[in-house]
């Protein structure tokens, strides 16, 4: 059989370019402007919901590329809110770092007394202040929303876009599929990469026939997709979405077989057939061999998302040339110790598949960094990335 | 933490070294662990794995604290083997991936570090 794959490409086509000036875009001088002019202006995810389930729940998240600490709560109103994690008193940082519940927030140096919506409560021995308007000493509010139980900030003073605005067509079509999975993994580390090679090292499939021969031979592609050319291809407004193609002869390795004995069918194997209902969003163009879907949200965060999994990845630029890169794996809620045992497999083979992406970065980083070579050619089946340089470029020429 | 198993399980006791309660522990004694012996953990646990799965398979993750420890040693035992069966069933020349970014540079966080 020797069907050729007719892709679903859309998107704006023209004005891609596959030479990218690459040089350009590592030097500390480019890496202001982006502070600036694309994460300044974007709405960032920053963590999820599910981290403080209650009212007074809070996570501590860092947010590096404005050398600042968040305190993200959620109020008595059921409302999640984002905060500068900063005392209005003396500047001492007020939960230094994790997540939990509490009914009010204190700082340790003198004990001004915040409130889970943000509001100054109790000031220690408050007569010996003059003129002290604690109406207008609240914690220091950054612009939040929430989609799809994923936690996003603002930090432009007014932001341009609303998040439903920013996310686009993307903003209706995952309707519940987050809710029904839960975090098993998760593993930051610092690479000495700039942040965008991080993320295109994660928006093309073209990379998978040669960099995880050891990990995941056979999982995608297959006899009729041998060079494993992606079934969709959606270039967004802003953000990037593309389907990976299931190898349908893909053969299971030994434990593999134990593994699925339990729970759901993931990552290497695909479910072929049945399975729960996802939303439209997920596949897409409804391909029948799929295995995953990979979505950039632009500019720092990419998203795998499979049938009873996804996989999150966020990447943080410390500087121009250092990245700290978060993945957190997320699978469907196990109900046995069977089940988890079964999770364990995919989130150990996962890990392993995720240190071979790793493993180029810091290599890219060094030679690229050389000046041997201005540019960088990308094939069609890196689209995805001509579209995030077209993307920041666009934001980059904003006044 | 015993060493002792459910008694249907029993002969696996010499291996209970590996029954590490998290993600990152047993991750780290597999790399640390040269292949051979590695490989002797695999091909004891693997003709009783389905078997292991089975019972595993019988009760509720909520239930795992109120578990005796040989239950839960047996399902960390059985964690273990998920963690060790990729350098066997990829053929790997050792027991970490070649050409893989190290993960001694990881840093891993809940729930990795914690199951």
């Amino acid at each position: 059989m020797s069907a050729v794959l007719k892709p679903m490409l859309r998107g704006e086509l023209t004005t891609l370019r596959n030479q990218i000036p690459i040089k350009q875009w590592l030097s500390p001088a480019h890496f202001e402007l982006e502070r600036e002019k694309i994460f300044r202006r974007s709405w960032l995810p920053v963590g999820h919901t599910a981290d403080l389930p209650r009212p007074g729940g809070y996570v501590v998240l860092d947010v590096p590329v404005f050398n600042t600490s968040l305190l993200v709560i959620r109020g008595n109103d059921g409302q999640v809110r984002s905060f500068h994690n900063i005392c209005r008193h003396r500047g001492n940082k007020i939960v230094r770092e994790g997540s939990g519940c509490k009914p009010a927030f204190m700082c340790g140096f003198h004990g001004w007394t915040y409130t889970p919506e943000g509001k100054l409560d109790v000031v220690t021995d408050e007569h010996q202040f003059r003129d002290l308007d604690k109406a207008k000493l609240g914690l220091i509010p950054i612009t939040t929303a929430v989609w799809e139980g994923f936690i996003f900030v603002n930090f432009d003073d007014r932001p341009r876009q609303t998040l439903a605005e920013w996310l686009g067509e993307l903003h209706g079509q995952y309707s519940g599929y987050f809710d029904t999975q839960e975090r098993i993994t998760s593993h930051r580390v610092v690479l000495n990469c700039n942040w965008n090679l991080g993320v295109n090292s994660f928006t093309e499939g073209y990379h998978t026939l040669f960099l995880h021969r050891n990990t995941v031979p056979d999982y995608q592609g297959g006899k009729t997709n041998p060079l494993r050319h992606r079934p969709s291809i959606e270039l967004l407004e802003r953000h990037y979405r593309h389907s990976a193609p299931a190898n349908p002869d893909h053969k299971a390795s030994p434990a593999e077989e134990i593994a699925f004995r339990c729970g759901h069918k993931m990552l290497p194997a695909s479910v072929a057939a049945g399975g729960i209902p996802l939303p439209e969003g997920v596949n897409p163009s409804k391909y029948d061999k799929w295995l995953f879907d990979v979505v950039e949200l632009f500019p720092n965060f990419v998203m795998l998302l499979g049938h009873y999994w996804h996989i999150d990845i966020w990447f943080w630029p410390l500087g121009h040339d250092k990245t700290v890169i978060t993945q957190d794996f997320y699978a469907y809620k196990a109900k046995t110790l069977g089940e988890r045992v079964s999770q364990e497999f995919f989130r150990t083979r996962g890990r392993e598949v995720f240190r071979e992406d790793l493993n180029t970065l810091e290599a890219q980083q060094e030679m690229l960094s050389s000046g041997a070579m201005d540019e960088v050619f990308l094939s069609q089946q890196e689209i995805g990335l001509q579209h995030h340089y077209r993307v920041a470029a666009n934001m980059l020429a904003q006044p | 933490m015993t060493n002792a198993l459910p008694k249907d399980f029993a002969a696996l006791e010499p291996f209970t070294e590996w029954a590490l309660p998290c993600e990152r522990d047993r991750h780290r004694k597999r790399i640390a662990t040269d292949l051979h012996t590695v490989r002797t953990f695999y091909d004891a646990m693997f003709p009783r794995m389905n078997a292991i799965m089975d019972f595993l398979d019988k009760i509720p993750v909520d239930d795992f604290d109120r578990q005796p420890a040989e239950v839960k040693t047996l399902h960390h035992l059985a964690l273990a083997f998920m963690e060790v069966s990729h350098p066997i069933d990829m053929n790997w020349r050792t027991t970490d991936v070649d050409d893989a970014f190290p993960s001694s540079r990881f840093e891993f966080l809940p729930p990795s570090s914690v199951r």
